[in-house]
C-alpha cells in the first residue's frame, strides 16, 4: 500500500468513499428484490412490503447524492493539497494528470453525480405519478449506479495507490498551454469565434427550451457543455486570472480568486446536469419535466452572466482586452 | 356519478394464526351516502376498528374493494394514501393516541404539518378546530397533563383540523363520564349538520337512538348482520 | 371528490390527487413549506425528548472532540513548521561520511556561486552541544555579522531584538525558552559556560530570549556570533557546517543539484521540497496513526448508534404510528427522522469542535501534545497557533457525520416504514 494513504485528507476521503459504497452494497438486495418482484397492479402483502422497501432505496440514493456532492470538492482540494509535495505539479490539474486514469476517474465522478441527479428526477416524478410507472426504470438505474460507484471506488483507490510523489509531473501551463503547432480549441476554432459560438449556443439553448423543442434543446446543451468548458479554460478563465497564459481549471477554486471556481463550474455543472437529466428523463418517462429545465436555464444564464462580468470588468478597468498569449514552444511529453 | 361516498364490496381482512387464518372481516359490504351518520354497533372483536382502519387507509384489506368518492383507496400508493388520509379523513381513535410530550395545539396541528399549507393557514385551522372541540383554553398544555375528557376533545380537534369530509370515530365515549359523553354527542350532531359523513363504531347504547343517525348497523364476527 | 372511475382491477392514478401542473413558485414553495414545517416539528420533538438522546449526544461530542483535537494539533504543527520552512533557503549542502555530518571547506561556496541560477549562498556554522547540567543537547547556531541572508531569517525568528547590537557584543547569546528556563532554575544567572573540544572554556551571556511563537523549533536553541560557534565546536575559519543557497527557478533545481554534487565527493544536497515532504510524512504518520485508532472507535460508535436506533422505544413507535395514521407519508416520517439526525450530528459536531478548540489552542492540549512532541524540548505551556481552514473542519465533519448517518440510515427507514396499526397498539 502506498504510504500516501497516511495523508490525512486522502485517508478521510478514501474512508468516506468506502463507507458510501458499503451503504449502497447493503441496499442492493432490496434493489434486486424490487426488480424481481415489483408489480404495482397486484395488492398482495409482498407488494406492500416492497413499496415500503422502495423508500429504503430512496433514502440511500439521497444519502449517496448528498455525500457525493460534498466529497467532490473535497476530492479536488485533496489533489490541490497534494500538489505541494508532488514535484512539478502546481495545483490539482497536475496531480490528476499523473496517470491517464486520473482524468477518467474525474469524468466518472461527474458521470456518477449526473446519474444521481437523473435518479432523483425520475424518483420525484415516479412518486408524484401515483402508480409507480417508472419504478422498474428507477431500480435498473440504481443497480447501474452501484456498478458505476463500485468502479469509481476501485479507480480512486488505484489512482492514489499509484501516485508517486517522487515523479516529476506536468503543471497546468504544460497541460493547458497553447503549445507550438497545436490548437487545443474544439472544431479548429480560434478564440473569438469560439466565444461568439458560446453566446450563440447559449441563446439557442434558451430559445429551444422556450419553443418547447426538446431534441434541439438537448443538442444545444450537449454542444454548450463542450463550448463552455473550452471557453472557460481558454478565454473567460484568463480574465479571472488576468493572465493570458493561465488556463488552469482548478486554480480559480482557490482563495486568491475568491473561490469563484465554485460559482463558475458549479453553475455550469448544475445547469447542464439538471437540463440534460430533465431531457433524458423526458425521453425515458415520456413526461414533461419543465420545472427542472427552467431551473437549468436560469443556472446557465447566471453562469454566462458571471463569465461576462469578468471580461467587461477587465475591459472597463484597463480599456482593452487581454493581450494574446505567446505560445510556450514546448512539446507535450507523450 | 355514484350516489355513495363510501362503497365497500366483499371486503376481507384476516391474520395468519397457527397455520390457518383468523378472519377479522369477511364478505363485508357497506355503502354510505355523503352526509350520512352511520353507527356501527358490536362487541369488542367484532371488527369495527379494523373496518374503520381500512376505510381510513391505515390498513389494507386482503381482498375486496373500498371506493371513497369513486377512488379505489386500497389501491393507492403510500404517498397518495397519506394525502387522502390527511385531507379527507379525520379519525378519532379509541385510546385518543395523542403524542404525550407535545402540547395540545401541536397535537392538533399534526395532520396539517405534512400538508401543503402555510403557517398562517395552519394556525388558523388549528384555532378553529380547537374552538369547535371546546379545548382552546388548554392550547399550551402538554397532552400528558390532560384528563380523559380533555384528551378526547383534543383527539376530535385533531380529526377536524384539516376540515375532512369523513369523520371516523372508534369508541368515542369509551373512557368518558356521562357529561362529557353527552357533550360529545352534541358535537357529532353539529358535525352531521355541517354535512360531514360520520361513521361511529361503538358499543355505547346511547348511540342506538341518535336522532341524526340514519342507520345503526350491527357487526358480529367481521360481518354486518343487520 | 372526483368523478367515479370504473374499477378495472388495475391500480390507477387518482385524478383529484394527481400531480397537477403548478408554477415553479407554487411547487417549490409547497415542497419547501412542508419541509420547513416538518423540520420545526423535529426541533419541537427533539427538544421534548432530549433526555432520550443524551447518551448519543455525549458520545458524539466525545468522538468529535478527540478527532478534532488530533486534527487541530497536527494541522497547527504542520502549519507552523511549514511556515518556518518557507523562510528557509531552497537548498542545503552538507558533507556526510558514514552517515555522520562532517564540516565542509569554506571554499566550496565559491564553486556554488559559479553555478548559474544560484543566489544567496551562505556558509553556516552550527551543531548540537551536550549540556551536562541539562542532560540534553542544545542547538548552537552561529550568526555571521556580515551575512544579510542569515539576518533576514533570524529577524523572522527573533522579532524585535536589535540584531546589530547583539552581534556587536562578542559574548552575547540569545537562548530558546527551554534553555532560559533551565538557566533560571539551576544556575540562577544568565550565562553559560561551554567547553571546546580542546578544553577551552567559553563564556556566553544571555542577551535575550527567543519569542514564544518560534518555540516549536527554537526552544533548545542558542544563537551567538559565528566566531563563538566555531570556538565551541573547534572549527577552523576555513570550515563550515554546511552551505545554504536559493535557486529562484524551480525548473532548474534538478540540474543545479547535479552540478553542486559534482563539486566535491560525498555531498548531500537537500532541497526545500524534500524537507517539506519529511515534515508532511512525519505528521501524516503520527496523525494518521491516531486517526487509524479513531477508526477503530468509529466501528463500535456506529454499532452503538445502530443498536440504539434499531431498539425503538415504544412511545417513539407509537408516535410514528400516530403520524402515519393522521396523514403523514413514509417520506414525511423519513424527513422528520432525518432532520432529527442532522440536528444531533450538528449539535455534536459544533460542541465537540468548540471544546477541542479550547483544549488545543487555549489550554495547550495537555496530554495530547506530549504524544506528538514528547521528544521536543518544549516549555511546559506551549501555545499552538490556530490554523483551521475549511479543509480541516470538513475532514472532522466527514470522519464523524458519515459513519453516524450511515449507521442510522437503515433503522430510521425501518421505523418510518413500520405498519401504523401495529405501531399504535
Amino acid at each position: 500500500m502506498n504510504p500516501i494513504f497516511l495523508d490525512r485528507n486522502i485517508f478521510v476521503y478514501a474512508l468516506s468513499e468506502t463507507v458510501v459504497w458499503i451503504v449502497l452494497f447493503f441496499a442492493m438486495p432490496a434493489a434486486v428484490a424490487l426488480l424481481r418482484y415489483w408489480d404495482f397492479s397486484s395488492y398482495t402483502a409482498l407488494q406492500f412490503r416492497l413499496e415500503r422497501r422502495a423508500y429504503l432505496l430512496m433514502s440511500v440514493a439521497v444519502f449517496v447524492f448528498v455525500l457525493k456532492l460534498l466529497l467532490f470538492p473535497y476530492f479536488i482540494f485533496t489533489l490541490d493539497k497534494l500538489s505541494a509535495i508532488v514535484p512539478g505539479a502546481m495545483c490539482a490539474a497536475g496531480v490528476i494528470s499523473f496517470d491517464p486514469s486520473g482524468m477518467h476517474l474525474l469524468y466518472l465522478k461527474i458521470a456518477v453525480l449526473f446519474m444521481l441527479v437523473l435518479w432523483l428526477v425520475v424518483n420525484q416524478y415516479d412518486l408524484a405519478g401515483g402508480n409507480y410507472r417508472w419504478s422498474r426504470l428507477k431500480y435498473r438505474l440504481f443497480v447501474l449506479l452501484f456498478v458505476l460507484i463500485s468502479v469509481e471506488l476501485w479507480l480512486t483507490l488505484r489512482f492514489f495507490n499509484a501516485l508517486d510523489i517522487h515523479a516529476v509531473l506536468n503543471c497546468c501551463a504544460t497541460l493547458y498551454g497553447l503549445l507550438e503547432g497545436m490548437n487545443p480549441l474544439p472544431f479548429g476554432l480560434e478564440k473569438i469565434p469560439m466565444v461568439v459560438l458560446f453566446y450563440l449556443v447559449w441563446f439557442f439553448a434558451l430559445f429551444s427550451h422556450a419553443a418547447r423543442k426538446p431534441l434541439r434543446h438537448f443538442a444545444a446543451l450537449m454542444l454548450f457543455a463542450v463550448i463552455a468548458y473550452y471557453s472557460v479554460l481558454y478565454f473567460f478563465g484568463t480574465y479571472i486570472y488576468e493572465l493570458p497564459g493561465h488556463h488552469c481549471p482548478f486554480c480559480m477554486f482557490q482563495r486568491d480568486y475568491w473561490y469563484v471556481g465554485y460559482a463558475v463550474w458549479g453553475l455550469l455543472a448544475g445547469g447542464l446536469f439538471l437540463g440534460i437529466a430533465a431531457l433524458v428523463a423526458e425521453i425515458m418517462m415520456r413526461e414533461k419535466v419543465s420545472l427542472l429545465k427552467r431551473i437549468s436555464s436560469w443556472l446557465l444564464s447566471l453562469f454566462v452572466l458571471l463569465c461576462t462580468v469578468y471580461v467587461v470588468s477587465y475591459v472597463i478597468r484597463n480599456g482593452t482586452l487581454l493581450p494574446e498569449e505567446v505560445s510556450t514552444g514546448m512539446v507535450m511529453p507523450m | 356519478m355514484s350516489q355513495y361516498l363510501i362503497e365497500i364490496q366483499d371486503l376481507e381482512r384476516f391474520f395468519a394464526e397457527g397455520g390457518g387464518r383468523l378472519y377479522v372481516l369477511q364478505n363485508l359490504c357497506l355503502n354510505v351516502k355523503r352526509g350520512e351518520c352511520v353507527v356501527l354497533q358490536g362487541i369488542s372483536g367484532s371488527g369495527k376498528t379494523t373496518l374503520l382502519n381500512l376505510i381510513a387507509g391505515i390498513d389494507r384489506p386482503d381482498s375486496g374493494r373500498i371506493l371513497v368518492g369513486g377512488e379505489p383507496v386500497n389501491k393507492l400508493s403510500d404517498r397518495f394514501l397519506s394525502i387522502f388520509r390527511g385531507r379527507h379523513v379525520g379519525m378519532v381513535f379509541q385510546h385518543y393516541h395523542l403524542i404525550d410530550h407535545l402540547s395540545v395545539s401541536q397535537n392538533v396541528a399534526v395532520p396539517l404539518t405534512a400538508a401543503d399549507m402555510g403557517f398562517a393557514e395552519q394556525r388558523q385551522r388549528v384555532r378553529q378546530a380547537m374552538a369547535l372541540a371546546n379545548i382552546s383554553h388548554k392550547a399550551d398544555s402538554t397532552a400528558a397533563t390532560l384528563s380523559g375528557g380533555e384528551k378526547q376533545r383534543v383527539a376530535i380537534a385533531r380529526a377536524l383540523a384539516s376540515d375532512p369530509e369523513i369523520i371516523l370515530c372508534d369508541e368515542p365515549t369509551a373512557n368518558l363520564d356521562r357529561a362529557n359523553a353527552e357533550a360529545l354527542i352534541v358535537l357529532f350532531e353539529k358535525l352531521h349538520n355541517m354535512g360531514k359523513t360520520v361513521i361511529i363504531a361503538t358499543h355505547d347504547p346511547r348511540f342506538l337512538s341518535l336522532p341524526f343517525a340514519s342507520r345503526v348497523l350491527r357487526m358480529e364476527q367481521g360481518e354486518i348482520v343487520s | 371528490m372526483s368523478r367515479g372511475s370504473a374499477d378495472t382491477g388495475k391500480r390507477v392514478i387518482p385524478l383529484t390527487l394527481s400531480f397537477r401542473r403548478q408554477t415553479v413558485w407554487d411547487l417549490s414553495t409547497g415542497i419547501i413549506m412542508t419541509h420547513r414545517k416538518i423540520v420545526l416539528f423535529a426541533i419541537d420533538n427533539l427538544g421534548a425528548e432530549l433526555s432520550r438522546y443524551r447518551g448519543i449526544l455525549l458520545l458524539s461530542i466525545l468522538l468529535v472532540f478527540i478527532i478534532s483535537s488530533v486534527i487541530f494539533l497536527t494541522a497547527s504543527l504542520r502549519y507552523t513548521l511549514l511556515e518556518a520552512l518557507d523562510a528557509e533557503p531552497d537548498f542545503v549542502v552538507q558533507k556526510v561520511v558514514a552517515d555522520h555530518q562532517k564540516t565542509l571547506p569554506a571554499t566550496l561556496g565559491d564553486g556554488i556561486v559559479e553555478i548559474a541560477g544560484t543566489t544567496k549562498i551562505t556558509p553556516r556554522v552550527y551543531g548540537r552541544y551536550f549540556l551536562e547540567g541539562m542532560q540534553r543537547s542544545i542547538l548552537v547556531m552561529g550568526v555571521d555579522f556580515l551575512d544579510e541572508q542569515s539576518h533576514r531569517i533570524l529577524e523572522e525568528i527573533i522579532g524585535k531584538t536589535d540584531l546589530n547590537h547583539f552581534l556587536s557584543d562578542r559574548h552575547a547569546m540569545i537562548v530558546g525558552r527551554s534553555v532560559a528556563a533551565w538557566m533560571r532554575e539551576h544556575r540562577g544567572e544568565k550565562q553559560l559556560y561551554f567547553v571546546s573540544p580542546r578544553g577551552k572554556r567559553i563564556r556566553l551571556k544571555q542577551y535575550a530570549v527567543l519569542p514564544e511563537n518560534s518555540a516549536l523549533f527554537s526552544s533548545d536553541m542558542v544563537l551567538t556570533r559565528i566566531e563563538n560557534a566555531r570556538r565551541i565546536f573547534g572549527m577552523k575559519r576555513s570550515e563550515v557546517s554546511d552551505f545554504s543557497f536559493n535557486a529562484p527557478n524551480e525548473i532548474e533545481w534538478e540540474l543545479i543539484k547535479v552540478k553542486v554534487a559534482s563539486l566535491a565527493h560525498g555531498l548531500r544536497i537537500v532541497d526545500k521540497k524534500e524537507s517539506r515532504k519529511v515534515y508532511e510524512e512525519m505528521f501524516n504518520f503520527s496523525g494518521s496513526f491516531f486517526i487509524g485508532m479513531l477508526v477503530m472507535m468509529l466501528i463500535p460508535f456506529g454499532m452503538i448508534l445502530y443498536q440504539r436506533y434499531a431498539q425503538v422505544y415504544t412511545s417513539e413507535m407509537r408516535m410514528i404510528g400516530i403520524l402515519r395514521a393522521t396523514g403523514w407519508s413514509i417520506g414525511n416520517v423519513l424527513m422528520l427522522k432525518s432532520a432529527e439526525t442532522v440536528m444531533l450530528i450538528l449539535v455534536g459536531y459544533v460542541t465537540g469542535v468548540a471544546l477541542a478548540y479550547l483544549y488545543v489552542f487555549t489550554a495547550g492540549a495537555p496530554g495530547l501534545a506530549s504524544v506528538f512532541l514528547g521528544a521536543w524540548n518544549l516549555p511546559a505551556a506551549y501555545q499552538f497557533t490556530p490554523h483551521i481552514d475549511f479543509f480541516v473542519l470538513a475532514s472532522v465533519f466527514l470522519l464523524y457525520a458519515l459513519p453516524f448517518s450511515a449507521s442510522v440510515l437503515f433503522p430510521v427507514w425501518k421505523i418510518a416504514a413500520s405498519d401504523p396499526v401495529k405501531a399504535m397498539r
